[in-house]
């Protein structure tokens, strides 16, 4: 957790769900979300091996509120070689879903906006939003 | 409920700021009418909500969208296009020009600071660093780098 140990690492082989809340963070033209949704040192996730991409629209579209939003996926692998570090810990706000993990960004502050455009450029398309 | 409402009229103007009746005459130029768009745009995300992304985000910083406003001002008459403007969890901002791949992101990380990113992997380019947000040069030649010489004339 952000405020304690952390959590055990998410293997590398691992894909993982991010979610597109907002149009914001959503390049329509080249179908791919903004570097800003990873521009941040620590972010929520979902491990896709634990929870199937429909309950985690259902988690997008009802606990989130976000019935237009999309999820992106990418490999823990491919993020961790960015910098990027995921860990299997509890979101506090969803207690219940046991998929959830942090990921936090190690990078250094002249380095982390090319990992997280690499990172944004990486992702695969799971449900495209639709603001 | 309410926060839900909100996303959608946020939705809204976005999407009017992104595709504005005859937004084609402002690419490649910089005109009064882009100038109200672009503070429109901020005052938007100046109102964004704690929880704006629904998972903590916090309000956009005042100061930042002040130094954005600022930043823009001193752009008027430059031929920059309409960028993105993007909002970022610990409450910055960021202009973002995205085509073909290529990238460049100005990131207000301070009220004084700006972060920048260039990125065109096919020319292996990828650049970032800070500088100072009133050094308009060094905007004004990140920007013409996005644009290339095409419209880097006044119109």
């Amino acid at each position: 957790m952000a405020n304690g140990p952390l959590g055990p690492t998410v293997a590398d082989h691992e894909k993982l769900y991010r979610f597109i809340t907002t149009p914001d963070w959503w390049v329509a033209d080249e179908k791919r979300p903004s570097s800003a949704a990873f521009a941040h040192p620590l972010y929520s996730v979902n491990i896709a091996s634990l929870i199937t991409l429909e309950d985690s629209l259902d988690q997008l579209h009802e606990d989130l509120g976000c019935p237009n939003g999309g999820i992106v996926s990418f490999q823990c692998g491919h993020a961790r070689t960015l910098g990027f570090d995921a860990r299997h810990e509890r979101d506090e706000q969803f207690p219940d879903n046991e998929a959830h993990a942090h990921v936090y960004c190690h990078a250094e502050r002249n380095q982390r906006k090319k990992k997280a455009r690499a990172l944004a450029g990486a992702c695969q398309r799971e449900i495209d939003p639709s603001f | 409920m309410t926060q839900t409402l909100e996303r959608n009229e946020s939705t809204r103007m976005r999407q009017e700021f992104e595709q504005p009746p005859g937004s084609e005459l402002y690419v490649g130029r910089y005109s009064t009418g882009a100038e109200d768009l672009v503070d429109a745009e901020l005052d938007r995300l100046g109102r964004l909500p704690a929880n704006w992304d629904a998972q903590g985000a916090q309000p956009i910083d005042s100061r930042i969208i002040e130094a954005a406003k600022t930043l823009v001002r001193l752009l008027r008459y430059e031929p920059i296009g309409l960028p993105k403007i993007v909002p970022i969890r610990n409450g910055n901002l960021q202009f973002e020009w995205n085509e073909n791949g290529r990238t460049l992101e100005l990131e207000i990380e301070t009220p004084s600071t700006i972060h920048f990113l260039k990125w065109d992997p096919t020319a292996n380019i990828e650049e970032e660093d800070l500088y100072p947000i009133d050094d308009s040069d060094t905007t004004k030649t990140l920007i013409a780098w996005f644009w290339g010489a095409g419209i880097a004339t006044y119109g």
